[in-house]
């Protein structure tokens, strides 16, 4: 979910026994500087322009609405969205829209005032004593076995491993036993197979990673479909319709 | 091949994708030329091969050819640099979850849709593929309200490239 526009309304808190309003017109300077320079940093940490990006002010309360430049609006709240259903996938400490929330809890509690945002998602109400309550997301390292393309560029070490470059371009560390450290060869094309731990939210960060398995890229002659045909036909010719004999397996692995 | 799908639309290899996960049927009818889908699969295969498709077979799929077939061979025919072998893992277990509970708030059943299509389709979901090549009716549907494309092998290739539509199969394919 990306960001158009971004929406922020001070008000004097009911909490505080000070009661004054804060509108357009009469505003704590702390309060509004600081808010400001809270936006200017969001604007920078999600790539924006500051000439570029625009910043209203509205009354009825000290409101300021901030919409970034093109370049600010490709940042995306970190919301994972599969098929029509979407989820939190919870923020990083280093995620700006995180850390601006965070700014704007400091703000209320230094100037006593409540601050509402809108415009990402669930609309957030934060008071002196009570902040917005965003999630961080809590990392898990699971193990997993994952399937990784790419060209081995070192192979070897006191404690054998390989660096793959993946296809996807990134560089991956993985532990061999010396056996396969001597039948590998650097500079080629492989396929492997990786036991390690990995984590819900990216699954190309591999830690404590070891080789189960390997297929060299160049040694698989490619066959016509004819020669396909000649090989495979003995094995499907008695199962009729392959649309049906899939459906019949699948229905009978439900339970 | 009707005359008045040829008047507004000529066959063009723009709408052909990048990347296809093939279903299980698909590699089971290539096998077998009795197949009632084995001529518009042959025909698919061929030209996703010369446009450089990458073929993406789901270690699901690998396992119900294997019960009969040789992967060895599925891999020689689309080409080791044409294929990209993914395994399930829990990104994927974490992904049909959701699928499952959207398909359930759609539909309302639990039983329309089999576990196995939407491991298939989570992976598919996952890698951001651009699209699943199956002639099964019931996985179209699923794909369709996932909203996955899909490469439906019902119709053939020469009707799908002069088609109107964009690359969406099943039964909305409609010239």
């Amino acid at each position: 979910m990306t960001i158009d526009e971004l929406k922020f309304i001070a008000r004097a808190s009911k909490e505080s026994q000070e009661g004054e309003d804060v509108s357009l017109t009469a505003a704590p300077l702390g309060v509004a500087a600081d808010m400001l320079a809270a936006l200017a940093q969001f604007a920078r940490d999600t790539g924006a322009d500051l000439q570029q990006s625009q910043v209203a002010f509205f009354d009825g309360s000290l409101g300021m609405s901030y919409s970034p430049d093109a370049a600010g609006q490709t940042y995306a709240l970190p919301i994972v969205t599969v098929g029509s259903h979407a989820f939190e996938g919870g923020f990083t400490p280093d995620d700006p829209y995180y850390k601006l929330v965070h700014r704007m809890e400091v703000i209320a509690r230094k100037g006593q005032v409540d601050i509402d945002i809108q415009g990402a998602g669930e609309e957030l109400h934060i008071t002196p004593s009570r902040p917005a309550g965003l999630q961080l997301r809590q990392e898990m390292w699971i193990v997993t076995e994952l399937g990784l393309y790419g060209e081995l560029t070192d192979v070897g070490g006191q404690t054998p491993n390989v660096h793959l470059m993946g296809d996807d371009g990134i560089r991956y560390t993985i532990g061999v036993t010396k056996q396969q450290a001597t039948e590998l060869r650097v500079y080629e094309r492989y396929y492997v197979r990786v036991e390690g731990l990995t984590t819900l939210e990216d699954a190309t960060r591999i830690r404590e990673a070891k080789l189960l398995d390997y297929e060299w890229l160049t040694n698989v002659k490619e066959i016509t479909v004819d020669e396909f045909v000649r090989r495979e036909r003995k094995n499907w010719q008695e199962v009729g319709n392959a649309v049906e004999w899939v459906r019949e397996r699948r229905r009978s692995s439900d339970v | 091949m009707s005359k008045s799908r040829t008047k507004h639309a000529e066959p063009t290899k723009q709408k052909l994708p990048r990347t296809c996960l093939l279903d299980s049927n698909i590699l089971i009818s290539l096998s077998n030329p009795d197949d009632v889908s084995y001529k518009n699969v042959r025909e698919y295969i061929e030209a996703l091969k010369s446009y450089g498709t990458l073929f993406y077979l789901s270690s699901i799929v690998e396992t119900e050819f294997s019960s009969n077939g040789s992967i060895g061979d599925v891999i020689a025919v689309l080409g080791q640099n044409n294929v990209r072998r993914i395994s399930y893992d829990h990104v994927d277990a974490h992904r049909a979850k959701i699928l499952k509970a959207n398909h359930e708030r759609v539909r309302g059943s639990k039983k329309e849709a089999h576990l196995i299509d939407m491991m298939i389709v989570s992976q598919a979901s996952r890698l951001n593929l651009e699209v699943v090549m199956t002639a099964d009716k019931k996985m179209l549907s699923f794909l369709k309200e996932a909203g996955i494309p899909a490469l439906d092998s019902n119709v053939s290739l020469g009707d799908f490239l002069i088609a109107d539509t964009p690359l969406y199969g099943g039964s909305d394919l409609q010239a």
